[in-house]
């Protein structure tokens, strides 16, 4: 990935090609904070979904990495990553504390309908795939 | 490297169906999920006598070309 992006950037969004070598640039000087990736996640996202799923992804992963984010030791902002996915009806789930203490994780991840049946495939939604884009670039794969 | 169909609980690996008890959760409140490369759920458990959101439906698939 990292010797293609600048040709992804140039092929998938509409960026002018001066701000594309001034990305690249960034890039190969800190290629760390994978600042290529990035912009090409979210001109992607933005042009086939619109800027606030964008918006919602870059808030998701900040919430999910903020560490990550800073460069610092790793650790989650749990309020955080709640405001951040509170109201997101595929991502985020209730469960009362008496229903999830002593459940099986894969009776757990049926009964939310996180998968259709445990030992099968998954297929992720759009909408998952969509969110990935940007939150994964910050798992680093 | 995440693995591909992996399943990851608050950022570790599981690779059996263990039951859910106090260390399943960050900070006595959530679990973060994440099922292979392209997928992520957050629990949130809440006390017993709280009632769960409502979700109302975003069609976001209206905004795809």
């Amino acid at each position: 990935m990292d010797e293609h992006a600048g040709q992804y950037l140039r092929i998938f969004t509409l960026l002018a090609l001066p701000k594309i070598d001034e990305i690249l640039a960034e890039h190969t000087a800190k290629p760390e904070q994978r600042l290529a990736q990035r912009v090409l996640a979210e001109e992607l996202v933005s042009l086939i979904h619109g800027p606030e799923v964008v918006e919602r992804c870059i808030f998701q992963t900040a919430a999910l990495y903020p560490a990550k984010s800073a460069g610092q030791a790793a650790g989650y902002n749990v309020s955080s990553v709640v405001k951040a996915f509170r109201g997101d009806e595929v991502m985020f789930k209730q469960i009362s504390r008496t229903a999830f203490f002593g459940r099986s994780i894969s009776r757990l991840l049926k009964e939310l309908e996180i998968v259709p049946s445990y030992g099968t495939s998954y297929i992720p939604t759009r909408r998952e795939i969509i969110c990935s884009v940007c939150v994964t670039d910050f798992w680093g794969d | 490297m995440i693995e591909k169909g992996g399943l990851y609980i608050n950022g570790a690996q599981e690779k059996e169906d263990k039951k859910t008890d106090e260390n399943s959760l960050l900070e006595d409140r959530i679990m973060i999920i994440r099922l292979g490369k392209s997928s992520f759920r957050i629990i949130e458990v809440i006390p017993d006598d709280e009632e769960a959101i409502q979700h109302d439906r975003v069609d976001i698939e209206a905004k795809s070309i």
